[in-house]
């Protein structure tokens, strides 16, 4: 469900797109129906309408006249891309500065986090 | 979904349908317990004159109740669902006319079925001297009263209903006038139990055009006044 | 069908009690509308006249641009269920009351009406008067539902309903609107549970227009802004602001409206935190006593 204060429209958004990045919703694939969409969230057809029509417009989904919404194919791509450009301001920077905050000296965040990346390299073999 | 307004007299149909049948049962419950009651007191004393026409007189107390329920309780259901007052003031008048018609038609009919039975218990068929037939025999005579009877008690209780649904000074108003037709109308067909008015206005022998008179004079104000304070009558919420 | 919805300059008085006051508004049909407004504010006068129930004092209440009162061929497009009420006589019983709408109500599916009373369990034998706060409430969804009127306007019908008999109650709403398309308007105060149902609002207060817009451009034209007292101050000068609170050093302010991606980049630069507000909060703050922001 969604929390009752930030626009649902771009809630929906937000979550088609999460969806798309993490693979749950596949290039060409068919996103539920306006109506399917409201049913199942309890909320105004329009305001999915509108959802949808924000997601074409950044080209996230494309129509099929008579059919319905679909995954444009090159969607996942560009939203990574997106949120790769964001990456450091968004979330690097706050660390950094909440780290500093708490006095918790970035070597250790360095320290955690090729650790991590070891790990990660370790799993992969 | 049909642009029309749909069906004008949709309500007339509803109540020919629903209410009918019972004022049919209602006549039948009537009848019988008039013949307990005939049989009770002719236990006791010799009966030597109708009893149905006197009963039937008190019938007007659930005429002019009738006309408390129309107002006070099917209007605002029939508004609520989308008729007009208008359709409602259309449809429930020509409704009572007819039901009132065919009540009054059944309450002549029991009057000469106690004449039957009075010829058979050797009893004497007399009615009040200050009816407007002289004998139960008068059929016509008799079916007019009833019908007058039924009509103008319902009316009151129409307009009483009307006066009181809301408050703002006309309820005093309904009160009288309905109070004038009810002097108007019991000089013209002496309808009993408010017998003392004759001993307060001597009114003789009306002829039938006079009785007739008075009859419109009583209901058409009655109507008048009735449609005047239902025509933008507010709904309000009762709750049920 | 969808049929236009207007009422201009709508007054209604009591005596010397001015329920509406100039009141003028269109909604092109089709869509759920959220009516809101504080108890006293004219919601339900503004229903009553909308249905005809009520004959306003001055002004004019129109569908498909005629007027509604006394007019049967709009009061027919008409449903209007208040409350518990508006489903029969109290002495009735249910399935009298049902069947007297399936004689009066043009457009009554009584199959639908059928299945959701077997749905939500109204005991179809006994009277409107002997039915539970609850069940009541039900009935009145139900007839208001089944009536499948192009302008059905449900003034407060959620009270008395449990959260369950809410949730069911909001799905067949909209299951039914999004096969029957039709003008909606919903009076509650139940105003974050069923906005998502809103396509748009419309506030009432002390019986004129507020405000009327879209539900999600009204949520979000709300911000708090918090952070510290002075630099709060600094941001909010000159700006619409419906409620401030402070705590020691640090203050949070209630924003209505004007900020864009730059003023948003300019709060969280001077330290300041945005976060949304919801529509409950911004009604409350729309529609104080002493006037509120407009």
């Amino acid at each position: 469900m969604f929390d009752d204060r930030t626009p649902i429209y771009r809630q929906i958004a937000a979550q088609v797109k999460a969806d798309v990045v993490s693979g749950a919703l596949d290039g060409d694939e068919q996103v539920m129906s306006t109506n399917q969409y409201a049913a199942y969230y309890r909320i105004n057809p329009a305001t999915v309408a509108k959802a949808f029509q924000q997601l074409v417009d950044e080209q996230v989904l494309y129509k099929k006249r008579g059919i319905g919404m679909f995954v444009s194919p090159t969607a996942r791509d560009a939203l990574r891309a997106q949120r790769r450009e964001t990456f450091f301001s968004d979330l690097v920077d706050p660390m950094v500065a909440e780290a500093e905050a708490v006095g918790i000296p970035l070597d250790e965040v360095v320290a955690r986090i090729q650790r991590r990346a070891t790990r990660a390299g370790k799993e992969d073999r | 979904m049909s642009d029309r307004a749909g069906d004008r007299w949709a309500i007339a149909r509803l109540l020919f349908a629903t209410h009918l049948p019972f004022l049919l049962l209602c006549w039948a419950v009537f009848a019988a317990a008039v013949l307990v009651l005939m049989f009770a007191i002719d236990l006791r004393v010799s009966i030597t004159s109708s009893i149905w026409d006197p009963a039937v007189t008190v019938v007007r107390w659930v005429a002019l109740g009738y006309g408390l329920y129309l107002i006070n309780r099917l209007l605002p259901v029939y508004v609520a669902h989308g008729q007009t007052r208008r359709e409602f003031a259309a449809n429930v008048a020509v409704f009572l006319v007819v039901a009132t018609a065919m009540v009054a038609a059944l309450l002549t009919l029991g009057l000469a079925l106690e004449s039957v039975l009075y010829r058979v218990m050797d009893w004497p068929h007399q009615v009040s001297d200050q009816r407007l037939f002289d004998s139960p025999g008068q059929y016509p005579l008799v079916f007019g009263s009833y019908w007058a009877m039924l009509l103008i008690w319902t009316t009151i209780g129409l307009l009483l209903a009307a006066g009181f649904y809301r408050s703002g000074g006309q309820e005093l108003m309904a009160l009288l006038l309905s109070l004038a037709i009810v002097v108007v109308t019991e000089i013209a067909f002496g309808f009993n139990g408010l017998a003392f008015l004759g001993s307060i206005v001597e009114v003789g022998d009306i002829p039938l055009a006079g009785t007739l008179a008075l009859c419109l004079a009583g209901l058409l104000p009655g109507v008048a006044v009735t449609w005047a304070l239902v025509r933008d009558i507010p709904i309000r919420n009762r709750v049920t | 069908m969808t049929l236009a919805v207007e009422a201009a300059g709508l007054r209604l008085r009591y005596g010397d009690v001015t329920a509406l006051d100039d009141l003028s508004f269109t909604l092109p049909g089709g869509r759920i509308y959220g009516l809101l407004g504080r108890n006293g504010s004219g919601k339900t006068s503004l229903l009553s006249v909308l249905a005809g129930f009520r004959k306003a004092s001055g002004g004019r209440a129109l569908i498909d641009g005629q007027p509604v009162f006394e007019n049967p061929r709009n009061t027919r497009r008409v449903c209007l269920i208040r409350e518990t009420g508006d489903t029969g006589d109290k002495d009735e019983k249910v399935r009298e009351a049902l069947y007297t709408a399936s004689r009066l109500r043009v457009g009554w599916d009584g199959d639908y009406a059928d299945a959701l009373i077997e749905r939500f369990q109204i005991p179809r034998g006994k009277k409107l008067g002997q039915l539970s706060l609850g069940q009541r409430s039900a009935l009145g969804m139900i007839f208001g539902l089944a009536a499948r009127a192009p302008v059905t306007l449900l003034d407060e019908c959620h009270l008395g309903m449990d959260a369950p008999s809410r949730a069911a109650f909001s799905d067949e709403l909209l299951a039914d609107f999004m096969a029957h398309p039709r003008t909606i308007v919903i009076s509650t105060h139940l105003i974050d549970e069923l906005s998502p149902l809103f396509e748009e609002v419309l506030i009432i207060d002390q019986g004129r227009l507020v405000l009327q817009d879209e539900t999600e451009s009204l949520r979000a034209r709300g911000a708090d802004v918090t952070g510290p007292a002075e630099a709060v101050d600094r941001f909010v000068a000159g700006r619409t602001v419906l409620r401030e609170r402070r705590l020691g050093r640090t203050k949070s302010a209630m924003v209505y409206g004007g900020l864009d991606e730059r003023h948003r980049r300019q709060a969280r630069d001077a330290g300041l935190d945005l976060g949304p507000v919801a529509l409950q909060d911004l009604f409350v703050h729309l529609t104080q006593p002493s006037g509120g922001a407009r």
